[in-house]
């Protein structure tokens, strides 16, 4: 494939995923490494320090848009991005050590998981009433946006939360993702915030934790610049376009689309991960 | 886990605009946050964009691209001193890095102006827990040596 080709094709399905990394708050990252494996044919490694890029983009450009807004609990992610960012510290050094097949297998199991979470109705549980004495020490309790005004909510299981939050923090630095599936579980099921402010918060935490891991991949030469410069630019835009224009577009649909490719992507993978192609 | 029957409070009901243990929004950091995060995404694109055009304009266009094999790089040419130097010397590549760096910085930006914020508010806890986060971060920068 030619220089010109490949960045403008990479560019083009960066937008793609960013704009439904940004739209579902999954991340980009699920889409981005299948992208470069299945269709570019890209190593694993390659592929893996373009998508923490992409993670950082899609984040980046989204919160800034959710911050304004202000869906996010922006003292509840500084709290969570303590465990976060350990994780990633701790899942870069297993990055190191262990055989790219094992990686490519982790990976494989958080694109079901993503596929399966997006096509899960995200059923609110009734927002928690019950007071948590630690949550107010910690000045977690607060309001959100609703269309009748703004909404109190309170924080549960923080010792919980901040152990998933860890595990999160440590696949997104192993492969590479924003690990997003993993967060909204523990702040949606666990943590029992609402749904808008889970996913939103989430979407803020992805960019801290990635960073986290970054620069190691940077120095072990995984980020390449004419991947990297393309897959970036193309987030970025991607990212600007899944919050600003289709905030109002069918979400619903969307979702169901996004885990039917996310799932087939991982069943090509899988069929290469075990014929020893990876 | 499960609340007492009765206390589940109805979806339908009337804003409740707060509690008095609430945490105060600061509308004026979620602001800052928002331009924080905007800047750097756009000139992380911006500087992007001029590297691959210079790039683009450098190389033949017939050139082909193999990523299919991951060649590990030389010694010390992944550091932020060989990009500057690239960049000094006008490398389209080093250029395009220098942008892709720019927009890994921005969420550390993000923590510090969150640090700055919390200091002027005298909140101590959060500027304990936003300092451990920054002490991560700066841990990963030494240890990737950046």
């Amino acid at each position: 494939m030619t220089i010109l080709t490949f960045m403008l094709l990479v560019f083009a399905g960066s937008v793609l995923a960013g704009c439904l990394g940004a739209l579902t708050g999954l991340g980009g990252g699920v889409v981005i490494i299948p992208l470069l494996v299945l269709l570019f044919g890209v190593d694993l490694r390659y592929a893996i320090g373009a998508s923490l890029v992409a993670v950082i983009a899609t984040s980046s450009g989204a919160a800034a848009a959710y911050v304004r807004e202000g869906y996010t609990n922006v003292r509840l992610a500084m709290l969570l991005e303590v465990a976060t960012t350990i994780g990633a510290l701790v899942g870069v050094y297993i990055a190191g050590q262990v055989d790219s097949l094992v990686i490519m297998y982790v990976f494989i199991a958080v694109l079901f998981w993503s596929a399966y979470s997006s096509l899960r109705e995200p059923k609110p549980l009734p927002p928690s009433d019950a007071v948590d004495s630690l949550a107010i020490r910690l000045k977690l309790p607060s309001t959100y946006p609703t269309k009748a005004g703004p909404m109190h909510y309170g924080v549960r299981h923080i010792p919980g939360g901040l152990g998933i939050m860890f595990i999160a923090g440590v696949l997104s630095a192993l492969v590479g993702i924003g690990s997003g599936v993993v967060k909204v579980f523990a702040m949606d099921r666990l943590m029992r915030l609402p749904f808008k402010v889970s996913t939103t918060t989430s979407n803020f935490m992805i960019g801290v934790t990635a960073a986290a891991s970054a620069a190691v991949y940077f120095h072990r030469g995984q980020l390449d610049p004419v991947m990297c410069g393309p897959v970036a630019a193309g987030a970025i835009v991607g990212s600007l376009l899944g919050t600003r224009v289709l905030v109002k577009a069918k979400t619903r649909a969307l979702r169901i689309v996004f885990a039917c490719v996310v799932g087939l992507m991982g069943v090509q993978l899988l069929i290469r991960a075990l014929t020893g192609k990876v | 886990m499960a609340e007492a029957p009765g206390t589940t409070p109805d979806p339908a009901q009337a804003p409740d605009p707060g509690r008095p243990g609430d945490a105060p929004r600061s509308r004026s950091l979620e602001l800052a946050l928002s331009q924080v995060l905007i800047a750097g995404v756009a000139a992380s694109a911006a500087i992007i964009g001029l590297g691959a055009i210079g790039l683009l304009a450098s190389t033949s266009m017939n050139m082909h691209v193999d990523y299919s094999r991951f060649i590990p790089p030389e010694s010390g040419s992944q550091s932020l001193r060989a990009v500057l130097h690239g960049v000094s010397m006008l490398d389209a590549r080093a250029i395009m890095i220098a942008g892709v760096l720019l927009l890994i910085a921005t969420p550390i930006a993000r923590v510090l102006f969150s640090l700055v914020s919390f200091a002027r508010q005298r909140d101590m806890l959060y500027i304990g827990i936003t300092t451990i986060v920054l002490a991560v971060l700066a841990y990963s920068l030494f240890y990737g040596k950046v």
